[in-house]
């Protein structure tokens, strides 16, 4: 299937270099143009350097916390929230831009502990995976009309980088254009949620 | 029906004006004593005396900034050396608001294209951290006495962002807090201690109208078209009340509701209907 993904700019950040690599190779394999970033300052500078624009921008989110929240520091839950405060105005001037193309897409990949709220898990990281979840729900008000496609992918630490990188390309296709504000549970089935 | 909350004791935050008002004085009906907790002293001692005309010496007022943590540690202080103890922990704070000076104002209609970063941080501290601080300050001597009701006074958005009304502060940090009442919920279960979080429609609170009439101004309509079309948007066909807001907090306070924790309910007249 032809994503139509050839030639556009897509910033991929991640703090995980296995997972900066695998979306790189995906997308790279699907002709895009990739600026790949640890985190998000000074990145979306970067990719407008390079290739002039940015028509994507894939946010993996690396928070890691204590497992229970009552265990957790105000500090804690402070460095967590701002993990999710850091990459808003990348998102917020990146959608901008692609309104004036009508076209753009904003992917972010989360751990399932957003949804599961398993007992072992990253409770930390579900608060600020939820804050994340919020912002791609609420924004989709905002830039849908401007052909821009906000979604998510929760995934587990069983997740193969490279089936979680395949998802990310298949969100940012044309095909997935009336796609807006969904969460892809990429788990294996290991969520028993209904919803 | 008899609840068995006589002799309790509640916090409420944010219990001098609409919803939590309404709430504080709900379960001063059922014989609870009430703790109110709000910045403006003038409208807490207000709040405070009409409690204390039908129930007297159940009520304490104690302002306090939420967003405060050793203010909130000193609230539950007061609040146990005065009552004895802090059974049920009312969480109703709101967040980033028009005009801050400005009494009664509604949450701020800020849009994802329109708002910067810096404003969720705030909002964070506002709307989690406030809720997370009451509830760290009461969980102790709730797991000491196996027995406590956490509830927090959430909003619809948390779940389903409305187009007509783009909230993006609230929108992006409500959910936050619905997770971690749900993650309370969990850990917190086996004290009977239970935890829930309500998701407000629109309820007519004087807050609520004044946010109408901004809206009102800034769409240039009238008031009353603009309650039109919310109202037009209820299943119930009308707005919802305080004390029905009140109604069900006190019922999930009560002995018979020990069961139910984890959930996020909606109270708004049918809006809501996500299976």
């Amino acid at each position: 299937m032809d994503l139509g993904l050839s030639g556009k700019a897509i910033l991929v950040i991640a703090a995980d270099e296995r997972d900066r690599e695998s979306c790189s190779a995906s997308l790279t394999d699907e002709g895009a143009l990739v600026l790949a970033a640890q985190g998000p300052e000074g990145a979306l500078e970067q990719i407008r350097t390079r290739y002039g624009q940015v028509d994507g921008v894939v946010f993996y989110l690396s928070v890691h916390g204590d497992h229970s929240v009552l265990t957790a520091t105000t500090q804690t839950l402070l460095t967590a929230w701002e993990e999710v405060v850091g990459v808003i105005d990348t998102l917020r001037l990146a959608a901008e831009e692609m309104a004036t193309r009508q076209w753009g897409r904003l992917v972010t990949v989360l751990p399932s502990e957003v949804k599961s709220l398993h007992e072992d898990d990253d409770d930390v990281a579900s608060i600020a995976g939820l804050g994340l979840l919020g912002l791609q729900k609420a924004a989709v008000a905002d830039v849908a009309s401007s052909g821009i496609c906000a979604n998510a992918i929760l995934r587990t630490t069983q997740s193969s980088p490279s089936e979680v990188a395949d998802a990310v390309a298949f969100l940012l296709s044309d095909g997935a254009g009336y796609l807006h504000g969904v969460t892809l549970s990429f788990d294996g089935a290991q969520s028993a949620s209904m919803f | 029906m008899d609840l068995s909350l006589d002799g309790r004791v509640a916090i409420v935050s944010g219990g001098s004006r609409g919803i939590g008002r309404a709430i504080a004085q709900a379960l001063a009906d059922e014989g609870v004593r009430v703790v109110l907790a709000a910045r403006t002293q003038d409208d807490l001692d207000a709040a405070a005396h009409e409690i204390d005309r039908t129930h007297p010496g159940h009520v304490l007022a104690v302002s306090t900034d939420l967003r405060d943590a050793s203010a909130v540690t000193q609230l539950v202080t007061r609040a146990t050396d005065h009552f004895g103890s802090v059974d049920i922990a009312v969480s109703n704070v709101i967040g980033h608001v028009i005009d801050a000076n400005k009494e009664g104002s509604g949450p701020g209609a800020g849009t994802f294209l329109g708002t910067p970063s810096a404003s969720y941080r705030e909002e964070f501290e506002h709307l989690f951290l406030s809720a997370w601080f009451l509830a760290d300050a009461v969980i102790p001597q709730m797991k000491h006495r196996r027995w406590g009701r956490l509830l927090n006074i959430g909003s619809g958005v948390a779940r389903e962002p409305m187009k007509e009304l783009p909230h993006v502060l609230p929108n992006t940090v409500r959910p936050a807090v619905a997770g971690l009442y749900r993650m309370l919920a969990k850990e917190l279960a086996p004290w009977n201690i239970t935890v829930n979080n309500l998701l407000t429609g629109s309820i007519l609170t004087e807050r609520n109208r004044s946010y109408w009439e901004w809206l009102a101004a800034e769409r240039s309509l009238p008031v009353a078209e603009v309650q039109r079309v919310m109202t037009d948007v209820i299943p119930a066909g009308r707005m919802g009340e305080p004390t029905e807001m009140a109604a069900v907090a006190t019922f999930l306070a009560s002995e018979q509701a020990a069961h139910l924790t984890g959930q996020s309910i909606p109270i708004d007249g049918g809006i809501n209907r996500h299976l």
